[in-house]
């Protein structure tokens, strides 16, 4: 069930156009993930479901409120949403339990003090409520500002990147942590991220986005596995794309007489296939031939030089003893998908 | 994806205005417009000026180089090339002391250099010609041991230009000290090891190595020290030596040869702008130097034997002279002079220049603030729309500081003058108008003006500082919290820049406590500050009298010393 619907808006920033008709609905006590490189809409929607901008055009409901659109317009003020900012936002001059209070200066003080405690609880950083941001590392600073949004019990949470500053070990961690904390809570999640590791990691629900377009949407194993278009196919893995010709649900390509997902296809057409359903064997009378292998401990990466020049990526056990040099002959597991070429 | 909406109460989408309406636009160009109005309103005067170069009187020069030109010209190179030279040797020299060395007293010498800061030049000149001059005590003292006469023996002449340029050189060199001090600290101890392993001893690791490290930032402070002895008027005023700042003051205030001064005051303009700009390209570059400044610090060197009490006694001797000697001596005069209150001429009623002194004080600190204020929110770059504001604009507001007063003085009255002129024509016209009184010349108003002018950068960088940490996303994230506008303001906006406001607030209110030049030419007849009174009565020779007055401003100077001693130690 959808709890959040966002219809046709658009968002400019003087000339450029930031947010190209957006349609776009966010399920209810979920994890949605906003993916794409920098530049691509994500943090500009984000913005436009916290009411932080305006939309040029187009509606934005949230809940059974309508929020934006035509002449209803309520501000960030009034639209009750936790948000988590890539730079903390942390107010320098409150302590930790004085951030986490301060949306919550409606209720009454015991109120407010057995919220901030559940919270610390929560987030794990009991024992710090009289501390000040500065004094707090990088994952502290993120917990507070993790409670300090949820403080209020919104019903959406938006995150903008807040991993982002973090370096990789804690990012790990974090991830983990925040996943657990926002289920807990049930509450509407929409975290944005650039990290597609992160993005399949987290997303209940994955939004990968494009310069101001909506690519594609869907839970992330299938936007990962059934990629509708290259550039997101590209985005989200290193795949190999090479040109094949497609007929009758099978495609001709290099690497072999291949099954299609999408067996409608036909004519020229360019074939995705990941690194790790290639699978390959030692044979002289083979259709590559290894080139490079890159060695990762727990699995590596083979480029095989195929008969036209073009180099294809496998990804194998790291225990195959693969030789340089070695002729082989490759085959695709699984049904791959393909895109229509266009000249 | 699904479009179709599972809730009931679509509305019908109603075709949204999309043609730009002014109004966003207004708001993205309102702080800008602001800002350039206030420098325009701020840079008037001293654009007069340099307005002036351009219709050039020949003539005016001409008879200028073959009276006072060459002279004054000669005078104030000599003193600015003997101050920049004094204040780099001791001003580097103790920093170097206390940042590489440890010898007795190295912790309290690191800060208390910094003192002489709060100590105006025209107090430190008054107090050190009184104490060595013929007939002060020292020489006295000399005389009565000796039982020397007059002509009996050599004692240096103080109420010269090397006595001059030593009463400087005490009083400037901490801006050498604090900013070299810092570029010692910052240099990473690997790159002097690395000096070290390559056989450098620790003269030629200091000369080759730590010196021209610290080069861009010594030069700032050189240059700070310059422009502070081209804008000083009280101390070469009490010396009698004649420089530009000062043939400025004389020509208008005395000669009344008011063509003269702004012709030298154009001069002035050309040759502060000249330095500022410099300052800039060298604050510039002193940012590409620093990439040390990770890394372990170096560590001190302990001295031992003989030389770690040289060093004591060269920081001993530094701080005695520049800051121990005037204070026990304005002290001492002061008490004095509580004590026996009848015995001179003039009976000075204190209370009323102390209180004339807060009151400039305090509207100069008012307006500035919020001028600076005005500007810091205007120029503020919280939105993607205002994100590429030009930074500089702000900075514009801010040349005064480079200005001798002097030069600002005579730049306010030439905008004033006509603006009087052109009121009291048309109040005789139309009103019958009698009196003797300007709208604006000799107002409050008018000097008012003229400190807002000069301090705006002590204000401005303060409050821009404290403005910059009151973060975009700090507000967004109050606004998602439920916070509205007032809110924000409060919670937000005000616990965030009130150190901001207070210490720029501090810092206007002090400089204009010690100010000469702009309170003597554009003040309301008859009103006297601490700082006027302690002037004249010392160019009187009233030096005990002069002496209460210049420790009032003493004191009031130290606020600012330690604030900054503050910031130094957070640094830490």
């Amino acid at each position: 069930m959808s709890f959040i619907r966002i219809e046709n808006v658009n968002k400019y920033y003087g000339k450029t156009h930031a947010v190209i008709d957006l349609d776009l609905e966010i399920s209810k006590s979920a994890i949605t993930v906003l993916l794409g490189s920098s530049g691509c809409g994500k943090t500009t929607t984000l913005r436009l479901i916290a009411g932080l901008e305006k939309p040029n055009s187009g509606h934005i409901w949230i809940g059974d409120q309508h929020v934006s659109g035509g002449n209803r317009w309520k501000s960030a003020t009034e639209r009750q949403i936790g948000m988590v900012f890539q730079d903390y936002a942390l107010f320098p001059h409150l302590t930790v339990a004085q951030n986490i209070t301060f949306g919550l200066t409606k209720q009454s003080r015991s109120v407010q003090k057995s919220r901030t405690a559940d919270l610390l609880d929560l987030v794990g950083l009991m024992g710090m409520e009289d501390r000040y941001p500065h004094q707090l590392s990088g994952g502290q600073q993120q917990r507070v500002a993790l409670a300090r949004a949820l403080a209020p019990s919104p019903k959406v949470i938006l995150l903008d990147e807040p991993f982002s500053n973090l370096d990789a070990s804690l990012r790990q961690t974090m991830r983990e942590d925040v996943r657990r904390i926002l289920h807990e809570s049930e509450v509407t999640t929409v975290f944005v991220t650039h990290d597609q590791e992160e993005a399949l990691r987290l997303a209940d629900e994955l939004v990968v986005m494009e310069g101001g377009h909506l690519m594609q949407t869907g839970p992330p194993e299938k936007v990962y596995q059934y990629p509708t278009s290259l550039s997101v196919a590209q985005f989200l893995a290193k795949v190999n794309v090479v040109p094949g010709y497609a007929a009758h649900g099978r495609v001709k390509t290099e690497l072999g007489h291949l099954s299609l997902h999408n067996p409608a296809l036909s004519g020229k057409v360019q074939v995705v296939t990941f690194p790790e359903t290639i699978t390959f064997a030692s044979d002289p009378q083979g259709n590559a031939t290894v080139t490079e292998t890159c060695y990762f401990g727990f699995h590596q990466v083979v480029s095989l030089k195929l008969e036209s020049g073009q180099i294809v990526q496998a990804r194998t056990w790291s225990y195959t003893p693969i030789t340089i040099g070695e002729k082989v002959q490759t085959k695709v597991e699984l049904p791959v998908v393909a895109f229509t070429q266009y000249d | 994806m699904n479009l179709e909406h599972p809730l009931q109460d679509k509305e019908q989408v109603a075709p949204q205005n999309t043609s730009p309406s002014i109004w966003p636009v207004i708001q993205t160009w309102l702080g800008p417009i602001l800002v350039i109005l206030l420098t325009i309103v701020l840079l008037f005067p001293l654009g007069t000026l340099a307005l002036e170069l351009v219709s050039i009187d020949l003539d005016l020069w001409a008879r200028m180089w073959d009276t006072i030109l060459p002279r004054t010209l000669q005078n104030t190179l000599r003193l600015v090339v003997g101050v920049a030279v004094g204040t780099l040797v001791v001003g580097v020299g103790s920093a170097w002391l206390v940042t590489a060395y440890e010898f007795p007293g190295r912790q309290i010498f690191d800060r208390l250099l910094m003192l002489p800061l709060s100590i105006p030049g025209f107090i430190m000149g008054f107090v050190y010609v009184t104490i060595f001059e013929f007939a002060g005590p020292v020489q006295t003292f000399l005389r009565d041991q000796f039982e020397w006469g007059r002509g009996d023996y050599w004692f240096p002449n103080i109420s010269s230009v090397g006595g001059l340029i030593l009463v400087l050189t005490l009083v400037l060199y901490p801006y050498v000290y604090i900013l070299s001090r810092s570029a010692f600290r910052e240099q990473a101890a690997n790159t002097l090891e690395a000096a070290n392993v390559l056989g450098f001893g620790e003269w030629p690791t200091f000369r080759r190595v730590a010196l021209p490290l610290a080069r861009p930032q010594i030069a700032v402070g050189v240059l700070l020290v310059t422009m502070e002895t081209l804008t000083d008027y009280g101390t070469v005023s009490y010396f009698g030596y004649p420089t530009l700042s000062e043939r400025i003051v004389v020509l208008w205030n005395t000669s009344f040869d008011s063509a003269a001064a702004t012709e030298l005051a154009s001069l002035m303009v050309v040759l502060a702008l000249t330095l500022l700009f410099t300052e800039r390209i060298l604050r510039r570059q002193a940012r590409f130097y620093q990439q040390g400044s990770f890394g372990r610090r170096m560590s001190r060197k302990t001295l031992v034997g003989p030389r770690r009490w040289l060093a004591s006694l060269f920081c001993g001797l530094l701080l005695g002279a520049a800051f121990v000697l005037p204070v026990a001596q304005l002290s001492i005069w002061s008490l004095r002079r509580i004590r026996e209150p009848t015995i001179t001429v003039l009976s000075e009623p204190f209370i009323d220049y102390t209180f004339n002194t807060i009151r400039l004080g305090l509207i100069g600190a008012f307006f500035t603030v919020l001028i600076a204020l005005v500007v810091a929110y205007s120029n503020r770059r919280d939105t993607i729309e205002t994100a590429g504001r030009p930074r500089w604009l702000a900075r514009l507001t801010t040349i005064g500081y480079a200005m001798p007063g002097a030069v600002i003085a005579v730049g306010v009255l030439t905008v004033v003058n006509p603006i009087d002129g052109a009121v009291t024509d048309f109040a005789v016209e139309r009103f019958n108008y009698q009196g003797f009184g300007y709208l604006l010349t000799g107002t409050i108003i008018s000097l008012i003006y003229g400190y807002t002018v000069r301090y705006m950068v002590l204000a401005l960088d303060s409050i821009a500082a404290s403005v910059e940490k009151v973060r975009p996303n700090m507000e967004a994230a109050a606004r998602t919290l439920g916070a509205n506008t007032r809110q924000i303001f409060y919670r937000i906006h005000i616990p965030l820049i009130r150190t901001g406001i207070g210490a720029g607030a501090i810092l206007v209110f002090v400089d204009i406590m010690k100010e000469l030049p702009i309170t003597l030419l554009l003040r309301p007849f008859g009103m006297d500050t601490l700082a006027v009174r302690a002037h004249l009565l010392s160019v009187e020779g009233f030096h005990e009298s002069a002496a209460i007055p210049a420790l009032m401003i003493l004191v009031a100077g130290l606020i600012p010393v330690f604030l900054l001693m503050q910031i130094g130690s957070n640094e830490e």
